[in-house]
């Protein structure tokens, strides 16, 4: 009987042996997994912060860096105001940062972990004319694109010469502002004989979809045109209408919407659409520059909205939608892990060598249009040689951009962590025998 | 029978030994996580503060070295702040 307790009470203990230890296990696991969270997140909150005020910062000197003016066109053109004023701050900085920083992880074999892409921007006016409008192609808004120190710069602003338009408030209700290039660009601009020089947020390098559509729609369309600009109607002006009749209405409205306008070229080929996406039967007047309609609701435009040929066929669309230029969110991460572990026995010694080799691979797209700038002979534009002496070139009418290329720039970046670890055991070294009851 | 109660003795030790050394490696541990959770606080705190004012602020960007284009912006000196050291005193 005693010997069955015994027995019962060996078993009993046996089965509790290494209860500890287990515990230890399931919960050294836990704690480890915590700590490689801990960690994970601290790194890349500090990663966060310091993306972020570095954007800041390069936004900020951006800003502040000179803009080189054209040394001779300040000797051609009559009475320059300053040297100041052709050498002055850029007054606006945009810059986009993308890092992949590597975050270990005490969880995984050698504490390999992980990499992470870490983002920030920042946009910075700081301009002494910060109501100023750029007067020559350098001066435009531009965006720097930065990831991971492979730096570049694309324009988000362009700049076009129009033929003289018969509805310069139209061009400025849809433009924001055009300039009359019959006189000295740095100072104030009359509308004359000359063309019209048009600064298009949504003709730069990285082209804005939304902007680019809803000019389009308003160049193309004259019903929603109209409708923009009774938006702006007030109540006083109401009464002004209820109490003039038709004559107050062409009178505030003023200029009313005429063909034809020059349309830009992510416009070209635009048609009005049903609300289901079809075409829809609405009268379109075929005239020099383009096709218009009075239809007031969407528009389909080729060059924006196809996404197989479209200028935006390689970027990725949005839930809204929406796409855009620039790094495109969506990247392809391949992870190479390459681990060898070689042991060897001569004799009474073992040596183990271990080595790791990762490699982390990150491939983004950064879409843009580029412009290749041309020169064209054949723009019906009158130019007065004194008035733009840098066009003082013999043969040259104007410069003009005869086609738009997308580019989409793979961007790799690589990060490569390599361990090794070797251990000799000599030959003198005996393993203890473990000795039950001993 | 003397085998059996000594075997008995061994195996309430080792129970005992193993709860100290797992209590030991599990103190271990959460001491580790406490450091590091005070480090990227520090070093959080620290950047901030040379965000905000003195010569590495996020206004000296916007000086005289930045107008001529050619001077990488100010950044803070991370090798001054606190190094990561678990078991000693990193404040």
């Amino acid at each position: 009987m005693r010997l069955l307790r015994n027995k019962f009470y060996l078993n009993h203990k046996r089965s509790i042996m290494g209860q500890a230890l287990l515990e230890l296990a399931i919960f050294g696991s836990i704690i480890l997994m915590l700590l490689g969270v801990l960690i994970n997140y601290g790194l890349r909150y500090n990663y966060q912060q310091q993306a972020e005020q570095r954007a800041y910062r390069r936004a900020l000197a951006k800003a502040y860096s000179l803009t080189l003016a054209i040394p001779a066109v300040s000797l051609l053109l009559d009475q320059p105001t300053g040297f100041m004023d052709y050498i002055r701050p850029f007054g606006t900085g945009s810059y986009v940062i993308t890092e992949d920083k590597h975050v270990p992880d005490p969880a995984n074999p050698w504490g390999i972990g992980s990499v992470v892409p870490i983002s920030a921007s920042a946009s910075v006016a700081r301009d002494e004319q910060i109501s100023a409008t750029a007067d020559f192609p350098y001066e435009l808004p531009e965006m720097t694109i930065d990831v991971n120190g492979q730096k570049s710069s694309y324009k988000t602003a362009g700049m076009r010469l129009h033929p003289l338009e018969i509805s310069e408030p139209m061009m400025t209700k849809v433009y924001g502002q055009v300039t009359g290039v019959t006189s000295n660009l740095i100072d104030d601009f009359v509308l004359g004989t000359g063309p019209m020089l048009i600064i298009d947020s949504a003709d730069g390098q990285l082209v804005n979809y939304a902007n680019a559509h809803y000019q389009c729609r308003q160049l193309m369309d004259g019903l929603a045109y109209e409708l923009e600009r009774l938006k702006e109607i007030g109540p006083e002006t109401i009464r002004r209408i209820e109490d003039g009749g038709n004559s107050a209405l062409q009178e505030i409205l003023g200029d009313i919407w005429v063909p034809p306008i020059t349309i830009p070229w992510y416009c070209e080929g635009g048609y009005p659409v049903n609300s289901d996406g079809t075409r829809a039967s609405t009268v379109m007047v075929q005239l020099a520059g383009g096709v218009y309609a009075a239809w007031g609701g969407n528009w389909y435009f080729p060059k924006l909205d196809d996404r197989e040929n479209g200028i935006f066929r390689d970027a990725t669309y949005t839930a809204v939608d929406n796409p855009i230029m620039g790094v495109q969110s969506n990247f392809i991460q391949t992870l190479n892990i390459d681990n060898k572990l070689e042991k060897t026995e001569i004799l009474d010694e073992i040596s183990v060598d271990d080595s790791i080799d990762y490699l982390d691979t990150i491939e983004r797209k950064l879409l843009y249009v580029n412009r290749r700038p041309v020169i064209e002979l054949d723009l019906p534009v009158l130019l007065n040689s004194w008035e733009m002496p840098w066009l003082q070139i013999p043969g040259l009418v104007s410069l003009g951009v005869a086609e738009r290329e997308v580019i989409i720039d793979p961007v790799k970046t690589q990060i490569r962590k390599q361990e090794d670890y070797h251990d000799l055991i000599p030959e003198n070294y005996h393993l203890p025998l473990i000795q039950e009851g001993a | 029978m003397e085998r059996i109660r000594n075997k008995n003795l061994s195996l309430r030790a080792q129970a005992s030994l193993e709860l100290s050394i797992s209590l030991i490696c599990v103190f271990l541990l959460l001491f580790a996580s406490f450091n590091i959770f005070l480090w990227v606080s520090q070093r959080i705190v620290h950047r901030q503060q040379d965000y905000e004012g003195g010569l590495t602020g996020r206004l000296v960007a916007g000086t005289i070295g930045s107008f001529f284009g050619s001077v990488e912006p100010n950044e803070a000196n991370e090798a001054r702040y606190p190094k990561l050291d678990i078991f000693g005193g990193n404040n």
